[in-house]
């Protein structure tokens, strides 16, 4: 760079106003497509950190717009002409020029640091009124807790469920190995470490279901390892799924079969039985292990096969103790054992006796266990509401 | 001042054509062994990328049908991680650092060449044992093989994972003992640390690193052995352990181990640049001092990649470490665009690299600063857009960083010129291939895609559909560069002592040189990015008068020409 003369040095300064304005222009172009990055916003955590984001990308925009163009510059103007073999002019830096390009991106990385500082806290921020949900991960498999404030009754579910406007505290334990819990909807990410008690905070602003995936590499059903999370419109909806459950938890079925369903159904004690069998009575999805469907069927034979066990039995066993009957085609040892201290008795009745009822030409209580409202309707009715509040 | 300062004599030793029987022999000339280096690590780096194409050919259905089981993916992922970085992107480095730094410093061997030859032969049977752990029941647990997956589930072949890494270890350590020393002791007459070329300066910090925190990586692996083999509990929880003490001893030399993969890059992008464009690096003391920077600072912002799992109160003093390290980086970028405005820009396959690389790793940096920030980290951690990321610095860096390296040392290393027509296919192939493969990743992580996966949400299938088809792309990009070296060695242009014509003392010897680098000490130019200047031309011109033209004979090799036979032929 040659200050010599002031025409120069005019000429400079023009040059360096014109490409910071393109610059300012191109990044903020460049920002713009920070939505569509992040996909649909629906927690105020999402909306801080996509804030941040816009800002990132606006700054990183601009380093690579100026970096991209200086190099497209240099090698369509500093090529070598033919015929030209000298050198290029020996100049070995410039002191003024480094001093720029250590300060400008010194300040730059401050400054993100602090923006980023900021919405650390506030996206962290403990809120009043929070609702808390425990949160358990299994491989392959989440499972959440509910503590009904009015009745202290403590209800399960596979489905994480609130309502827009409710901060959530979720606390988080693993029982096997490390998982991560994220929901990408929200902006949100926390490990499930096995020994230590972890902790997320959102507040949901608009109803739907999101998924809720596992990060954290934990085993070869990992990829499989979702979930989703209700969040409900508003607070009467959610409360009429949780009243609908706690009464069912407080007046459970006679039938050793329907209280079977209701447990699995509902992931109680988080054993992540779904994340690794498929069960479509249920809606379960898992690859991982056998499948159950017809379960009742295949007990029959298998324990046949195995000499004088009863189907019953051959269920029973197989929860308690993996190793006893490994089905063909699958590894001993991938299902964990269950004993009397993890899970009682009376849970693996129930679920062995709701099993024997699934195969054919065996009646299966029809309907699910518990008659919650389906949240599909929830949120079609409130759509409609919705509809009419904007055209009235 | 015009000082002559070429080294003047005549019949200069020739050095000997390499057969494949040498790269198979214990040798202590750090220029075999360089090149036994080189050699070892690329068939990793292939049986890493073939791994690579089996991952790709599983993700481009949502469900797991390619292989298996979602177990046999991740034991498939393990290795390719695994292969990359401990059998690849780290030895390589020594390939070139033994090959090329006693010439850069006019010596004629190593500080210890036996020990030299030691670290290298450990590298062998430690590769075998990693991929042969596939045999007895593949490690499942990812590169990082992190705690209780990797002490309670992952079979059998994780233990003998961790016996070929801390192999691997040792090896690094004393090769980088070796460095040290023979940087700091056998420098010629006349030069300083700030005459030093800068892939010297860069193989400097990088062995610091590697001596200072790979015994942290013994450490952890010592530990995850223990709880494996002895019933030891460090990481199990139940009892009395911590499952993120082993993410921080990891991590402490793995982030680290980052520097120790692109340092030695930055260093051949230094010479690349600077050669090719006919110009003096610029900046030269503030690129050399950024690598002391960011060697020293790299051992500080380890926890950023716990962002999700670390006490939150101590995320944000890892955030503001893990920023401060951009700047370093930044300083080097704007340094080697400063290198190449206003040169004569040759295209030579080495310098296309190595600008493509100044494009591909600016990106890399970019989402790297998103990443240090801890709200953006939360979101993206563990998702396809860290595999974008690091790929972008690690494949775009360090991986282009070694084919530039190779077009421009292959003739100094084997006495023949690439073909550089095929070396630009390779680059396009490699470039286009590169971008569609890792680009569209930021997307889809972004999105909610997680890493590590053998099955995913149907959303992602087109992105991973563009995202394997490139990558096929990508793998058959190696091919021509192999059609290139093999082709090349059978009947390439000879090369001449100085083809590029730098400065650096690797060049003022025949190519390739003969056992004993030099016949008389050579004497280095004052600057060895001098270009430009009347004296470098004179210098550069006496080279060329001493090694390419022989005595008798007014003109210098022609095609064809053979190397003389190894003796006793």
């Amino acid at each position: 760079m040659n200050f010599s003369s002031a025409a120069q040095r005019g000429k400079t300064i023009v040059a360096v106003v014109i490409v910071t304005v393109l610059l300012f222009i191109g990044g903020a172009a460049i920002s713009m497509i920070t939505p569509w990055l992040m996909g649909e916003q629906a927690s105020t955590q999402a909306q801080q950190i996509d804030g941040l984001m816009r800002m990132m990308m606006f700054i990183g925009g601009m380093v690579f717009l100026l970096v991209q163009g200086l190099i497209i510059w240099a090698v369509i103007f500093y090529r070598r002409r033919e015929g030209d073999n000298e050198d290029g002019p020996n100049i070995h830096g410039n002191y003024t020029l480094e001093f720029v390009w250590t300060l400008i991106p010194t300040i730059l990385v401050f400054i993100l640091t602090i923006a980023s500082y900021a919405v650390f806290v506030q996206t962290r921020a403990p809120q009043d009124n929070e609702l808390v949900v425990h949160a358990s991960a299994q491989r392959y498999a989440f499972a959440f807790e509910y503590e009904d404030e009015a009745t202290g009754e403590v209800v399960n579910d596979t489905v994480l469920r609130t309502y827009v406007g409710r901060p959530v505290r979720l606390e988080m334990s693993a029982t096997d190995v490390i998982h991560a819990f994220w929901i990408p909807a929200m902006r949100v990410k926390q490990d499930m470490l096995p020994g230590r008690d972890t902790y997320l905070r959102f507040t949901p602003t608009e109803p739907g279901i999101y998924p809720v995936v596992c990060t954290e590499l934990c085993g070869g059903g990992h990829g499989g390892m979702r979930a989703e999370i209700y969040v409900y419109p508003d607070e009467d909806s959610y409360a009429e799924w949780l009243n609908t459950v706690v009464d069912c938890k407080l007046n459970p079925p006679e039938d050793p079969v329907a209280r079977g369903q209701a447990r699995l159904a509902s992931g109680e004690g988080g054993y992540g039985c779904a994340g690794c069998h498929m069960l479509d009575s249920l809606g379960w999805v898992g690859q991982v292990g056998p499948s159950l469907n017809n379960i009742a069927d295949t007990a029959v034979s298998r324990a046949a096969a195995a000499g004088n066990a009863s189907a019953e039995e051959y269920i029973y066993e197989s929860i308690r103790n993996s190793q006893a009957y490994v089905v063909p085609g699958y590894a001993a040892g991938i299902m964990p054992n269950w004993d009397e201290e993890q899970m009682s008795n009376e849970y693996v009745a129930d679920a062995t006796a709701y099993l024997l009822t699934q195969g054919q030409n065996i009646d299966a209580p029809e309907g699910p266990a518990c008659p919650v409202p389906a949240f599909a309707d929830v949120l079609a009715q409130y759509e409609a509401e919705d509809q009419e509040v904007a055209a009235g | 001042m015009a000082t002559i300062t070429a080294p003047l004599g005549s019949g200069e030793t020739q050095g000997k054509r390499l057969r494949v029987s040498d790269l198979l022999t214990w040798t202590i000339d750090h220029k075999i062994i360089g090149l036994q280096y080189l050699v070892t690590t690329f068939i990793f780096f292939i049986v890493g990328g073939a791994l690579a194409m089996i991952i790709r050919a599983e993700l481009m259905t949502p469900n797991v049908d390619f292989l298996p089981s979602g177990q046999a993916y991740n034991t498939i992922l393990t290795l390719h991680g695994s292969a990359m970085l401990f059998l690849f992107m780290i030895p390589v480095w020594a390939g070139f650092g033994n090959y090329l730094v006693p010439l850069m410093l006019g010596a004629k061997d190593m500080a210890f060449p036996w020990l030299n030859a030691f670290a290298f032969w450990l590298i062998p049977p430690a590769g075998v044992l990693f991929l042969m752990s596939y045999f007895v029941g593949a490690p499942e647990a990812g590169w990082t093989a992190y705690p209780p997956l990797s002490v309670e589930y992952s079979p059998d072949g994780q233990t003998i994972w961790i016996l070929g890494l801390h192999i691997l270890g040792i090896s690094s350590i004393l090769g980088a003992i070796n460095f040290i020393v023979t940087i700091k002791n056998m420098r010629p007459e006349g030069m300083g640390y700030f005459q030093m070329p800068l892939f010297v300066w860069a193989m400097l910090a990088t062995s610091i690193i590697v001596v200072m925190a790979t015994p942290f990586l013994a450490g952890a692996l010592t530990l995850l052995l223990l709880d494996r083999v002895a019933g030891t509990a460090f990481f199990d929880p139940a009892a009395g352990g911590d499952v993120l003490l082993w993410q921080n001893i990891f991590w402490f030399y793995s982030h680290p181990a980052v520097y120790i993969m692109i340092l030695p890059g930055f260093g051949v992008l230094s010479e690349v640049l600077s050669i090719h464009s006919r110009k003096p690096v610029f900046g030269y003391r503030l690129i050399a001092l950024s690598s002391m920077a960011i060697a020293i600072i790299g051992f500080t912002v380890w926890a950023h990649h716990m962002f999700t799992s670390l006490t939150p109160s101590l995320r944000i003093p890892f955030m503001i470490t893990s920023m401060i390290i951009a700047v370093p980086t930044g300083i080097k970028i704007f340094s080697w665009i400063g290198t190449i405005w206003g040169g004569k820009i040759r295209f030579t396959a080495a310098n296309t690299f190595a600008i493509g690389l100044l494009s591909l790793f600016v990106i890399g940096g970019i989402s790297g600063v998103m990443l240090g920030s801890v709200p953006v980290d939360i979101h993206m951690h563990d998702t396809y857009f860290v595999v974008a990321h690091f790929h972008f610095v690690l494949f775009g860096g360090a991986v282009f960083a070694v084919y530039a390296g190779i077009y421009h040392w292959f003739p100094k290393m084997t006495g023949k010129m690439l073909d550089e027509r095929l070396g630009h296919v390779h680059f396009w192939l490699t470039y286009v291939g590169f971008f569609g493969t890792f680009f569209p990743m930021h997307w889809a992580g972004a999105r909610g895609m997680p890493r590590r996966v053998a099955e995913y949400a149907p959303e992602f299938q087109t992105v991973n559909m563009i995202v394997s088809f490139s990558a096929f792309l990508l793998g058959i990009s190696t091919l021509f560069f192999l059609w290139n070296v093999f082709q090349s060695l059978a009947s390439g242009e000879r090369a001449t002592a100085n083809p590029w014509r730098a400065l650096t003392l690797e060049w003022a010897t025949t190519s390739p040189p003969p056992s004993h680098n030099f016949d008389h000490d050579p004497i280095p130019f004052e600057d060895p990015y001098g270009y430009g200047t009347e004296e470098s031309v004179v210098y550069l011109d006496a080279i060329e008068q001493r090694f390419d033209k022989p005595q008798g004979s007014g003109s210098p090799f022609s095609k064809g020409d053979a190397l003389p036979e190894p003796a006793g032929d």
